[in-house]
């Protein structure tokens, strides 16, 4: 979820209140924000992913206003004059085909506004643009920009600007190279024969979409007019990211100048501020929030979440949805908004009478019956990651022969492989424990997942290990005769062979004429490579062919 | 064992030698005397008496005296003689007078000066110049005094009337005797003092038993305050038994529990939970794909359908869907389940019939830089209530019960957001010391996941971090110590 920070001076000066901290940390409780940090007059919020309308001071201002009861429903002012021409070559198609754009004139920005919109620049790159890919948002000064203009793509060596922050002109290939921005996000263009590039009517580069800005359209405190497209693969997404850029900056005073998209012969006006509506039952309401709601009441809360609405002839409530409001695909989506618009904590909890039989899992008794045996047997258990080194599971144990679920990508060789046995993860254990005072017992019930033919299969293991200066093979098999006979099964030992033990001195555990495991003494070589120095026996059981066993009045 | 630190009535072999020997000195004695009797040197007295004293047998009287001792010379002297006694001896052998060099025959050549000098001041004798050098000349009797009293210091009495004392300081100055400080303990049976004179031991053996010995012997006690050794018990894993605790509330509280698999496809993990495949909810659980697995989506064909037209236009639910092309072979993608609730719209989807009370407490795996707060590998619990009239009063009493169970009082809440639940609420319970913790995320399943489940009834859906919990629980501040590899740690691990 994005983190944002705001200003408190900026955010009562755009509500049009001054509010203090505490009721200001209650209202973005409200917003469904979560309060990370506040430092005096800044205020860092985790905001939800559903609502980018409350990336940036503006749209939470907005919100906040309503809420409190003193906004209006949106709306905004429209420039007088003629809409900006923006022409799309076809040249684009092949690598960044989607643009749209708006204009808002007479904005008044600070330095805290040009905070606030870069922020939400950033937050919709990171979400909705998914890191630019999808879509990616340019501002720029309308002053500085002679109208038509245009998008095309062209060859990176016949672009030639100087990128914001940069000192000097490069080419669109140097961009990508030496820019701390364009290496970031080389990938989306790089391959391309052509890069995208925004100019206007005299040819002066706007920007390289999704790469950076010219440094000769820079924003700053004195601009008055700005230009914002979105550029991307995906409507949807650039439409959202157009809206929520145009509407923010429509806070911040001004009028909104639509921009004319035209592209082989088609003509389309952007934003599309479209309104669209969404129907409620009062009933659905009630049903849903278990609250005794009426018409008036759901109404005056959807107005505090800032929709206008009319009654249809069949008593439904259809409240208007404002252009930033993305989220909105549902009657439950407006739901939500009249309970937070109510308050969660004013709504009585009730316990439900839903009567159902508590019940474990199938294994649950098997296996606590089976922890019980080992501690009584005086091994301590441990919980190790189920998620494992290539290391520990496959090179220390030297079992290469064998297929493992393997993360794709992860975060660390630590956690690479998902475990398919537990003695390797118990062997791992106690090489960390080596200086730890012996004879050292340990075991492990837990879930392994074995790939079967490409398909992965979970099963609960019990591994076990004994550890000490000198240790012999008949411990383990007394631990593990004992263990069965406390189950009421017999067991019966088979000669067999395991790159983990020492041969001859290492059998299968056979239950019921199936073989569920393996027991033996660890091979010095596998000690040595888990750096482990003292002999030790060690035995593992899968148990889930034996899940039966738990049930109470088996035959 | 530990048996070190005698204390009480019991005693040693020595020690009651030592009270046997104390009874025939007549109850009192002092430390020399004992150790003579017993025949064993002075200096082991004081141990022995001094740990007697401790049990109440005796008691012991100090004190500090004047004591006399003869130096080697003056040892000398009273085996051969003053010197000036036999001077004497020799001058009246001799006549009365003999040559200086003479006297080398009676005295010790250090003691001819001081001797000459000695009786030249008492008037004893006289030195004269004579033709052959000079000689000395007896003049009167030496007294023998010096004598006695050097064989009386020796034989050890040692008081001394006022002669005696003036004879004593002048046999110090003449370095015969010397006068040292000597501690002296008399050492006196306690009247009424309980005498159990038996020898103790520290063992009791089974011959002890069977013979009947143990009824002739005294066992010695222990010093029961003494720390122990450590046993290396077997026990159960603190972690797993709070995991445990957990689950028991909510058999308790009449849920079921399932499990599920921790490789699922993508279309149970996100689609079926209506997570579009291009929505940045979708990035809010980054996910770990996997390799070497082929897996189809388990789920039958109408399920699949419904899923992709909720996605792509709301299909019959009423909603309007994320609108794009939902692709079947993104949904069929394996991975590593990100969350819980897959179990619960597994469980949902073979659960069509209310009521349905059921949860799942497992691992979830997510791509995260790991730190003291954030683990790759994690467990989560999640619940599911579904009955018909089920609404978010009874969202907010589970929320309530369930934190009480755990032993919070206070509880609030607030809007969140989950995209598979609206409304969607965050709850926050109160602990004692660390205030109000965030902690359960919860809502009500959206038409769009119930719809294409078949699920007709109202569904709540709630989840817990539970290991943030269980940090809390074991008071630890690290999540990875959940886990941890320390074996000395699970060993000394203590409850609450």
């Amino acid at each position: 979820m994005p983190v944002i920070t705001l200003n408190r001076a900026d955010l009562s000066s755009l509500v049009g209140k001054d509010l203090a901290p505490s009721e200001l940390e209650d209202l973005l409780t409200a917003m469904k924000c979560e309060l990370e940090s506040s430092n005096g007059m800044e205020i860092v919020v985790e905001v939800t992913s559903d609502r980018p309308d409350l990336f940036s001071a503006e749209g939470m201002s907005r919100a906040i206003r309503n809420y409190l009861g003193i906004g209006s429903f949106y709306s905004y002012k429209e420039y007088a004059g003629s809409p900006i021409e923006l022409i799309v070559s076809e040249s684009v198609d092949a690598v960044r085909p989607l643009i749209v754009a708006a204009a808002v004139k007479g904005v008044s920005l600070n330095e805290e506004a040009l905070r606030q919109l870069m922020q939400l620049q950033e937050k919709l790159h990171n979400t909705y643009g998914s890191n630019r890919r999808k879509a990616s948002i340019g501002v720029y000064d309308l002053d500085k920009i002679s109208p038509p203009l245009v998008y095309e793509a062209r060859l990176p060596e016949k672009i030639r600007f100087t990128p914001l922050d940069h000192p000097s002109e490069l080419s669109g290939r140097e961009v990508l190279e030496l820019t701390p921005k364009g290496k970031e996000y080389a990938d989306i263009i790089s391959k391309s024969l052509l890069f995208p590039l925004l100019v206007d009517s005299k040819d002066k580069v706007l920007s390289m979409p999704p790469i950076i800005n010219s440094e000769e359209t820079r924003v700053s405190e004195a601009t008055t007019n700005l230009l914002i497209d979105v550029t991307g693969l995906d409507t949807r997404s650039i439409n959202i990211c157009l809206n929520i850029m145009t509407t923010s900056a429509l806070e911040r005073g001004g009028s909104l100048q639509f921009v004319e998209v035209k592209k082989k012969g088609k003509v389309s006006r952007t934003p599309i501020l479209a309104e669209s509506f969404q129907d409620l039952k009062l009933a659905r309401a009630k049903e849903i929030s278990g609250l005794d709601l009426t018409t008036s009441e759901v109404i005056s809360l959807l107005k505090r979440m800032g929709y206008a609405t009319e009654t249809l002839p069949d008593g439904a409530i259809r409240a208007k949805i404002p252009p930033y409001r993305v989220d909105i695909l549902h009657e439950v989506d407006l739901i939500e908004d009249v309970m937070m618009a109510y308050g969660l904590n004013q709504v009585p909890p009730l316990f439900p009478r839903v009567h159902t039989i508590g019940k474990p899992l199938e294994g649950s008794r098997l296996r606590e019956r089976i922890r019980d045996l080992m501690i009584g047997m005086g091994f301590i258990e441990v919980a190790t990651y189920v998620l494992s080194s290539r290391d520990l599971i496959v090179e220390k144990p030297m079992l290469h022969e064998r297929p493992l679920v393997e993360v794709a990508k992860p975060v660390s060789s630590e956690y690479a492989l998902l475990r398919d046995m537990l003695l390797p993860k118990l062997l791992g254990f106690m090489s960390a424990n080596a200086h730890v005072d012996y004879p050292q017992k340990i075991f492990e019930y837990g879930p392994v997942v074995i790939l079967e033919n490409g398909a992965p299969k979970m099963a609960n293991h019990l591994g076990a290990v004994a550890s000490d200066a000198r240790v012999s093979f008949e411990e383990i098999q007394a631990v593990a005769f004992s263990l069965f006979k406390n189950l009421s099964k017999d067991v019966e030992l088979k000669r067999a062979s395991s790159r983990l033990f020492i041969d001859g001195r290492v059998a299968s555990i056979n239950v019921d004429g199936m073989e569920i495991g393996i027991l033996g003494e660890i091979h010095p070589q596998i000690l040595v490579n888990f750096g482990i120095f003292n002999p030790a026996v060690a035995m593992e059981v899968d148990f889930t062919k034996l899940v039966h066993l738990e049930s109470l009045f088996r035959g | 064992m530990s048996c070190e630190g005698v204390v009480g009535m019991s005693l040693s072999q020595s020690e009651v030698e030592f009270l046997n020997t104390l009874d025939l000195l007549g109850g009192k004695a002092d430390s020399s005397t004992i150790a003579s009797k017993m025949g064993i040197p002075e200096s082991s007295i004081f141990p022995i008496s001094s740990l007697l004293a401790q049990k109440g047998y005796v008691k012991i009287t100090e004190s500090v005296k004047e004591k006399f001792f003869l130096t080697d010379e003056g040892k000398y002297c009273e085996s051969q003689g003053m010197p000036e006694k036999r001077l004497m001896v020799f001058l009246k052998q001799k006549g009365g007078q003999v040559s200086l060099k003479e006297l080398s025959a009676v005295l010790k050549q250090n003691e001819i000066s001081p001797v000459l000098g000695w009786g030249r001041k008492t008037g004893a004798f006289s030195i004269e110049k004579g033709p052959g050098g000079p000689y000395v000349i007896l003049k009167k009797d030496v007294p023998s005094y010096y004598g006695s009293l050097l064989t009386k210091i020796k034989n050890g009495p040692q008081s001394f009337d006022e002669e005696e004392c003036h004879i004593l300081r002048e046999l110090i100055s003449r370095g015969l005797v010397v006068k040292k400080d000597q501690k002296e303990i008399v050492i006196e049976l306690v009247p009424g003092a309980h005498l159990d004179r038996r020898a103790t031991v520290s063992v009791l053996t089974s011959d002890d038993i069977r013979t009947g010995k143990w009824r002739e012997i005294s066992l010695r006690p222990y010093d029961v305050s003494a720390a122990p050794p450590e046993l290396k018990i077997g026990k159960k894993h603190p972690y797993l038994e709070f995991l445990k605790e957990v689950k028991e509330i909510l058999f308790n509280m009449g849920f079921e529990e399932t499990e599920g698999q921790f490789v699922e496809t993508e279309f149970w993990n996100f689609d079926v939970l209506f997570q579009a495949q291009d929505h940045p909810a979708r990035a809010v659980h980054d996910s770990f794909q996997v390799k070497n697995v082929s897996v189809s989506i388990d789920a039958p064909s109408e399920l699949i359908e419904s899923v992709r037209a909720v996605h792509e236009s709301g299909g019959h639910t009423g909603s309007k869907g994320w609108g794009y092309r939902w692709d079947i072979a993104t949904a069929a993608r394996p991975l590593l389940r990100t969350q819980m609730t897959v179990n619960s719209v597994r469980y949902l989807h073979s659960h069509k019939d209310p009521p349905v009370k059921a949860f799942s407490l497992s691992k979830v795996f997510r791509p995260d830089l790991i730190d003291s707060r954030h683990m790759v590998e994690f467990c989560q619990l999640d619940g599911i209530v579904g009955d018909r009239g089920i609404n978010v009063r009874h969202l907010l009493g589970i929320l309530q019960e369930f934190s009480r169970q755990l032993g919070f009082k206070r509880i609030k809440f607030r809007p969140s957001y989950y995209p598979f639940t609206e409304p969607s609420i965050d709850a926050y319970v109160e602990h004692p010391k660390l205030g109000w913790i965030e902690c359960l995320g919860a809502g009500m399943f959206r038409p769009e996941v119930l719809g294409p489940l078949g699920i007709t009834f109202p569904v709540i859906a709630w989840g817990i971090g539970i290991d943030r919990l269980a940090m809390i629980r074991l008071g630890i501040n690290d999540i990875r110590e959940l886990h941890t590899n320390d074996l000395s740690k699970l060993r000394s691990w203590g409850w609450w």
